[in-house]
């Protein structure tokens, strides 16, 4: 025989079937036995009502009975209860369940007959953890400014198996490349208890320590990053909140939560930068000098419908932040800050994603510096802060030659993009990867001063509003550890560019 | 009377794996022999486990028929297997859905019981009637399987229930709004998507 297709003579394996019309195995024989490979043929087969004689919890380490017991019951699995074998709707569910919640890698029903009744059994659940420890962040690069940071952001979502969200980060650099500054450093550590009983409230607090090192321009070009045109002034934050979780619905929730810090400031006695005509400007740092108070009430809402999205191949997510500062909080500072963002997604024929996104901001008020809003928080290739901190004099990278590379702080924002999905693979969650994704962003943003800084603008013939270009471009890789975006802004934020 | 086959590659969907698989003109009908075992890996335990708990082991398998080159789809078929231990009988049953009912057949060893589980032998992919027979000058045709282990039907799974708030209010919280946003579901434990070497018919 002879090969068959053009192109692939070499490889053409010789023609295999014999052609002969033989029948297939019989397979009409109606065995009444079942010996070793012997058939039967007949209709679906008939299920057994079963009783369970009692729930057997097995290989269970950190994950506590009692949450195992309750997903059981949510699908009426419990001793004296009857199933029926060999299928049963409910177990297969209560099984999922178990696997959803992530903190399995194993989950195995097993029913195991009771000899001395046909019709009783004993339910054995048993399960292999994996660890509920997962990464949020991880922080790690290095600037002109800062020659080396690095930090994690864990969170343990099932501390003494009780559901507990107990979370820790850390940042840490070295001395910045700038005169006199010292090292800049933040702690905070979380902690976001599961709904009280049968209410809809969760209540949450956290702490948190700040030493940083904030820099600001004393020379140069604005938009030149060089370390040497810079001092910083110290400041250290130390406080937490506390806050409650109203679940209104199963994609809606309520935070509503109280801020409390205090700033200890060690600010210049009259900061100033020399401009590039020569002249001598007087530099607003923002922060209140010395040891004050800075707390905020805030509310914030967030809707999110994605996992609605994996099945109707549509679905979005949208969050409101809003923050008071003021006297009648009990705060030296006086503003409002309100943000909001919204992505809705959508799956193409081809089953990729698109989503574009959206959202925006603006504060009222004089908010002190690190609530301000941060070029480098918005472009995907410049250092962003990290726990509060900003480790570069980097700005974005002006594409459009509107001016966004001059200005690093603002109090109005808004940015559009829109991501475009390959989904690679996707596993179920008793797999070390998840998913995989090829994502490809793109964007606009822009950011906006204050009142006297838009005057000042103005009057120097710059654009009040420069406009920033986005991209990025990375392998998204969902994980028991977290979630990992491998990008080219990621790779480009951490050097010192 | 007669049907051939070969193994020529390159033909799309490029993401699929290559499999071997015989094909057969028996009366009226194609059929196709081919065994996935990696549908059952030899250290996933959660499958192995699975089989041994008493509850069915669900594998379904979706055969589409292909011509290749235009890509014309020219059938498809679905085939629904079902593996358990029986803890009474203390044996391994197989059983397949079948036009007359479901065919079982049990083993006192796993590996048999998976190995048959595993294996689509014989089984009717198309009438040779909606296939033109060109012999060596084509059309050539290939069969793409879908092999879904306990495949997931509905929304209980994947990702954990419900919107979490953190406690950071910056701008870092709006930064990780659209991470993930987009994604997809897993539809089965194991998912296995083959493509056959190609076949055509001989012409009568």
């Amino acid at each position: 025989m002879g090969a068959l297709v053009p192109g692939a003579v070499a490889a053409a394996p010789p023609l295999v079937s014999p052609a002969v019309p033989v029948a297939s195995k019989p397979l009409v024989a109606r065995a009444v036995t079942s010996g070793e490979g012997e058939e039967i043929v007949g209709p679906a087969e008939v299920s057994r009502a079963l009783t369970v004689e009692r729930v057997v919890i097995m290989g269970r380490e950190q994950v506590s009975a009692r949450q195992i017991r309750q997903i059981l019951r949510a699908e009426g699995i419990e001793a004296g209860e009857e199933i029926l074998w060999p299928r049963d709707e409910r177990v297969e569910r209560a099984r999922r369940r178990l696997r959803a919640t992530g903190y399995f890698k194993r989950v195995t029903l097993r029913v195991d007959p009771v000899p001395a009744d046909p019709h009783r059994v004993v339910l054995v659940v048993d399960v292999a953890e994996r660890s509920t420890l997962a990464v949020q962040r991880a922080y790690l690069g290095n600037s002109k400014m800062t020659p080396f940071r690095g930090g994690i952001d864990l969170v343990e979502r099932n501390f003494l198996g009780r559901a507990v969200r107990l979370g820790g980060a850390f940042v840490w650099s070295t001395r910045p490349e700038i005169e006199k500054a010292r090292r800049q450093q933040a702690y905070e550590v979380s902690v976001e208890a599961p709904r009280l009983g049968a209410t809809r409230i969760a209540p949450r607090a956290s702490g948190r320590f700040v030493s940083a090192a904030e820099p600001y321009r004393v020379d140069g070009e604005p938009g030149d990053p060089n370390p040497a045109n810079f001092r910083t002034f110290a400041y250290d934050r130390r406080g937490g909140s506390v806050g409650i979780v109203f679940h209104l619905a199963p994609n809606l929730v309520l935070d509503a939560g109280y801020r409390f810090e205090r700033i200890d400031a060690q600010l210049p006695s009259r900061p100033s930068r020399v401009n590039p005509d020569g002249s001598i400007a007087d530099v607003d740092l923002r922060m209140l000098p010395g040891r004050h108070r800075y707390t905020t009430a805030g509310l914030g809402l967030g809707y999110d419908n994605r996992e609605q999205a994996f099945l109707a191949g549509k679905g979005g997510r949208f969050v409101l932040d809003l923050q008071a500062s003021s006297l009648g909080t009990g705060s030296e500072y006086e503003f409002i800050k309100l943000a909001a963002g919204g992505a809705y997604s959508f799956r193409l024929p081809w089953r990729h994603w698109l989503t574009p996104s959206a959202f925006g901001g603006q504060i009222s008020g004089r908010a002190p510096i690190f609530e301000r809003m941060y070029g480098g928080d918005f472009s995907a290739w410049t250092p962003g802060r990290e726990l509060g901190l900003r480790f570069s004099t980097r700005n974005p990278i002006d594409v459009f030659g509107t001016g966004i590379s001059r200005r690093p702080y603002g109090d109005i924002f808004g940015r559009f993009d829109l991501e475009y999905v390959w989904p690679l693979f996707r596993r179920t969650r008793t797999q070390m990867f998840y998913g995989g994704d090829l994502f490809l962003a793109t964007g606009v943003f822009t950011l906006v001063g204050d009142a006297a800084e838009r005057a000042e603008q103005r009057d120097a013939g710059e654009s009040t509003t420069p406009v920033g270009f986005n991209a990025n471009l990375g392998i998204r890789l969902d994980t028991g550890l977290g979630t990992f975006n491998i990008s080219v802004g990621g790779v480009l934020r951490r050097t010192p560019l | 009377m007669g049907v051939l086959a070969s193994t020529l590659g390159l033909a799309r969907p490029d993401k699929l794996t290559h499999r071997k698989a015989v094909f057969e003109e028996i009366g009226s009908s194609v059929m196709m022999t081919i065994a996935m075992p990696t549908l059952f890996r030899r250290g996933d335990e959660d499958a192995l486990f699975s089989i041994d708990s008493g509850w069915d082991t669900t594998l379904q398998f979706t055969v589409d028929v292909w011509e290749r080159g235009s890509r014309r789809h020219v059938g498809t078929r679905v085939i629904v297997r079902k593996i358990r231990w029986d803890p009474w009988k203390k044996k391994y049953v197989v059983r397949t859905k079948g036009s007359s009912g479901w065919v079982a057949r049990t083993f006192s060893k796993r590996a048999d019981a998976i190995a048959e589980a595993v294996a689509l032998d014989r089984v009717r992919v198309v009438a040779s009637r909606d296939l033109t027979r060109g012999g060596e000058a084509g059309p050539f045709y290939f069969v793409t399987i879908t092999a879904l282990r306990n495949p997931i039907e509905d929304s209980t799974s994947s990702k954990p229930r419900g919107p979490r708030r953190s406690g950071r209010r910056d701008l870092e919280l709006f930064g990780r709004l659209v991470d993930v946003l987009a994604g997809e579901q897993a539809v089965a434990e194991e998912v296995l998507n083959i493509k056959t070497n190609p076949f055509f018919l001989v012409p009568r």
